[in-house]
Formats: C-alpha cells, sequence, structure tokens
C-alpha cells in the first residue's frame, strides 16, 4: 500500500477529503491501539474498517488493494454513510462509481447492487427503480454472488 | 513517506471525525 497505493493522487486526494484516517501497527503495545485491535479483532494486515460516527463498523476488507480498487471500496462505505445520514441521492452517486469504474473492480457489482438500493429509498420511487439496476447487475455480473441476492425480479 | 496524512492515535481520528463530520478510516498494518 506504502508503494503503490498511498502514493497515489487520486488516493490521496479522497482519503484527505473524505475520511478522519488512522493507522495502526498490530505490534503497537499501546493501551488505546491493544484496544482497537482487540475490539475489531484483525486478523491479517493490512485490514481496513470503516466507522461512522466513530461507532458504527460501516465496511471492512482486507489485504492489498490496487488504487483503483481502494477507491471503489471506499466509495461503497461512503454511499452507506451517506443512506445512514438519510442522502440516498449522494449515496447513489457514490455507489455509482464504484459500480462504473473500468475495468470493474472485485466490489462493482456490490456498487452496482446498492446503488439500486439507494435509487429506490429516494423518495416516492417506484420498485422499478430498484428492479431496474438490479437487471443490469444480472447483464453485467451474472458470476457475481450479489446478483443472486439480486435475483428477485426473474418470476414477477 | 506515502503521501497519506495518517493520524497515530484513534483519538485525534475521532476527534477529526467529529468536527469535519466524517467516518473514520483505520487502517491495521503489519508489524515492522
Amino acid at each position: 500500500m506504502d508503494t503503490v497505493t498511498y502514493p497515489d493522487a487520486e488516493v490521496q486526494q479522497f482519503l484527505a477529503e473524505r475520511f478522519a484516517l488512522v493507522r495502526l501497527s498490530l505490534a503497537d503495545r499501546g493501551e488505546s491501539s491493544r484496544a482497537l485491535i482487540r475490539r475489531y479483532r484483525v486478523l491479517w494486515s493490512p485490514g481496513f474498517v470503516v466507522l461512522h460516527r466513530g461507532e458504527t463498523e460501516l465496511r471492512r476488507f482486507i489485504g492489498f488493494q490496487r488504487p483503483r480498487d481502494f477507491l471503489a471500496e471506499l466509495r461503497i462505505a461512503l454511499g452507506k454513510v451517506l443512506l445512514l445520514e438519510r442522502d440516498p441521492v449522494g449515496a447513489e452517486a457514490e455507489f455509482r462509481e464504484a459500480a462504473d469504474v473500468e475495468p470493474p473492480a472485485p466490489v462493482s457489482a456490490e456498487g452496482l447492487y446498492w446503488a439500486g438500493v439507494a435509487a429506490y429509498l429516494q423518495e416516492k420511487r417506484p420498485l422499478e427503480f430498484l428492479r431496474d439496476y438490479w437487471v443490469e447487475l444480472g447483464r453485467r455480473f451474472p458470476e457475481s454472488r450479489w446478483w443472486t441476492h439480486a435475483d428477485v425480479f426473474r418470476d414477477m | 513517506m506515502t503521501g497519506v496524512a495518517f493520524h497515530g492515535s484513534y483519538d485525534e481520528a475521532l476527534a477529526e471525525a467529529s468536527r469535519r463530520e466524517r467516518p473514520i478510516l483505520i487502517m491495521f498494518e503489519a508489524p515492522g
């Protein structure tokens, strides 16, 4: 991450503008760091946890992330933050960015799933908004587990 | 130098998150 992803200009700007960042070593002996490591039961590194208001865990992922994939992970986390903040329009935009990155990121299908949810949660939206996204999910990512979660419209 | 400004403690990140209404990203890294 230090040699490939964090030096990336887009990653730096995105992190600086959208998150409060903390970095802890799993070997840290400080009391507060040990408490966090115990609290989140981190099994492998690098490990990433996104918290809303310092308490609600919204996303967790592990392992090396290329810049494009890292940004997609973080956009899904931000989309969930915005859903909790009752901003489904902003959430849809973040999820859509994660879904439409080219070439697709490992979490692009998940982004499209949540984009449909965020679209549907906007005021007075009919179920068609969700269906349109999830039909697109099946078309673009038919091997994705997220398509299996969205495949409720097949017989409707 | 990574070019990314991480806080060294959770309390610092929590204070920034509260002040600027942002989520917190914690990165747990390997020793060394």
